[in-house]
């Protein structure tokens, strides 16, 4: 059975993208066929993450208005046979998107692969809603400050009553929590909320806590999913969110201040 | 460079959003400056001391303009060592005032939540069984359980409303808005594990989070001579 996977937020820029990428690859990598679908409708940066913005000719757009078939706009990644992308399009026309056309897009894709990962814009209007409408499960990412919190907590909602396993009044979206640039320094000054704080407001499943780190910024400026970098905290964390995600247990990660730091900044190394 | 620069050496000044702890200090809409300062009078002989140096924002609810004496009401605190630091007003002319007098200005809560009463007293339709909602209600939300009571098993999100004409029953922690006796029916109650809540009312008669009593755990909320009584516990 595919399993469809939106990855969503509300609040722009927590790292919707950015955990696509890294999640697509490694269930790839883990011997899965993965593909991963840009839903952010004339932004499109999945493909600039993913290092093939040179190669869309053809993108979701196209294959939903008849202009292409959908292996002419399926792009195969360059360092794993098991993953595919489906590039967004340029234009700016977001009504673009019809409910009939994602639903065809998406049983031709379930035909072959086992994960669809949708890598959703932010906000809650129709784009975000047509990511989500046809998922199975959902990871929602949130930064721990208190108004990306609230916009989970809105999106989390909607996964429930607006989505088509709601309206058939099927077993719900299955949510999956996902706390991102997570920083213990800034939790222990009370900058930012903890894991405990967010876990109780969104009363959600936590999947995986992935910190603060450069190592995302470098990655995606090179085109590399950080997953890829095994050295980064991030690149770790996000492979342990993939084990969880493919039924394994592992406990969280870089989620308190390490003593070497301590240690370093003390005496100032 | 000015000669005298080189004297200072710069700082930078940091600049941070706040919540400090402030009272809401309100003079009701039939009182006129002499009855108010009778009322200050009254609030000092009893809480005098712990009153001193407080900062207040001063709020005249259900009036459409401020009241000319408002720069008398300032002074009139000050002398009595509280510290005005702010006014709740709408209007650009009321703003005005406040700044000329050196405060800032604050906004009046949505006086949107004040429902009208009806004139009788609506009866519970006991015959309606209560709505039972298992899960999270989460921001954005709105329930409304109509002719009877509200059973919620989790927590009400910041953000989130629920309704019911009877009595509404908060198993986890309120914290977005929870309006019980929607059609004016005031024997109708609200209990909570925990009150974070943005506003709760019954009848019509509400409060909002500012007004809120320190005891906030497993709390109820009735309707007593047409004023809102929160009682709780501390102990979580
Ligand atoms: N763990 C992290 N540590 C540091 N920076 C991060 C992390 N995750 C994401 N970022 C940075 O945050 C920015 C936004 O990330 P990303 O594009 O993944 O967010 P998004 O939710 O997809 O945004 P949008 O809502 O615009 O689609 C990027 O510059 C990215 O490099
Ligand atoms: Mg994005």
């Amino acid at each position: 059975m595919t399993r469809i996977i939106v990855v969503t937020s509300g609040k722009g820029g927590v790292g919707k993208t950015t955990t696509s990428a890294a999640i697509s690859m490694g269930l790839a990598k883990a011997g899965h066929k993965t593909v991963v679908i840009d839903f952010d409708i004339g932004l499109r940066n999945l493909d600039i993450v993913m290092d093939c913005e040179r190669r869309v000719v053809f993108d979701f757009v196209n294959v939903i208005q008849g202009d292409a078939r959908l292996n002419q706009a399926l792009i195969r990644d360059k360092r794993c046979d098991n993953l595919s992308i489906l590039p967004a399009s340029q234009t700016r026309d977001k009504e673009a998107l019809t409910r009939e056309g994602v639903a065809a897009v998406l049983e031709e894709l379930s035909k072959d692969h086992e994960y669809i990962i949708c890598d959703s814009p932010a906000g809650i209007e129709g784009g975000a809603m047509m990511a989500m409408y046809f998922a199975d499960e959902a990871i929602v990412v949130t930064n721990p400050e208190v108004s990306s919190v609230r916009d989970s907590d809105r999106i989390i909602g909607l996964l429930q009553s607006k989505s088509r396993r709601a309206e058939n009044n099927e077993p719900p979206i299955q949510e999956h929590l996902l706390i991102s640039r997570y920083d213990p320094e800034r939790v222990g000054r009370g900058d930012m909320l903890s894991i405990e704080d967010v876990e109780e407001i969104l009363a959600s499943p936590l999947i995986g806590v992935i910190p603060e780190s450069e190592a995302v910024l470098r990655s995606s400026n090179q085109g590399v999913p950080v997953i890829l970098d095994e050295d980064s905290h991030a690149g770790q964390a996000y492979a342990d969110v993939v084990a969880r995600l493919r039924g394994e247990d592992r406990p969280m990660r870089f989620t308190e201040l390490e003593r070497k730091n301590i240690l370093r900044r003390m005496f100032g190394g | 460079m000015r000669p005298d620069a080189k004297a200072v050496a710069p700082v930078s000044l940091n600049l941070k959003g706040s919540m400090t702890a402030h009272a809401l200090l309100q003079v009701p809409a039939e009182a006129d400056l002499q009855s108010a300062c009778q009322a200050l009078t009254t609030l000092l002989a009893e809480d005098g001391p712990a009153l001193q140096h407080t900062p207040c924002i001063l709020a005249f609810p259900e009036r459409d303009h401020l009241p000319d004496w408002l720069g008398d009401w300032v002074e009139q605190l000050r002398a009595a060592d509280l510290v005005p630091f702010a006014v709740q007003c709408g209007t650009e002319e009321d703003q005005q005032l406040t700044h000329s007098l050196g405060l800032a200005d604050m906004p009046v809560p949505e006086p949107s939540f004040r429902r009208p009463r009806p004139a009788h007293q609506a009866r519970m339709a006991a015959q309606v069984p209560p709505m039972v909602v298992r899960q999270q209600v989460r921001s954005g939300q709105q329930i409304y359980a109509q002719g009877g009571d509200l059973v919620i098993m989790a927590s009400v999100s910041a953000g989130a409303e629920v309704m019911a004409d009877g009595h509404i029953h908060i198993h986890g922690d309120l914290r977005g808005r929870a309006l019980a006796g929607v059609k004016g029916h005031q024997e109708a109650r609200i209990y909570c594990r925990r009150l974070d809540g943005e506003l709760v009312a019954i009848a019509g008669v509400y409060m909002m989070q500012e007004q809120f009593p320190e005891q906030r755990d497993q709390v109820e909320v009735s309707l007593e001579n047409d004023q809102l009584a929160i009682t709780g516990s501390t102990a979580r």
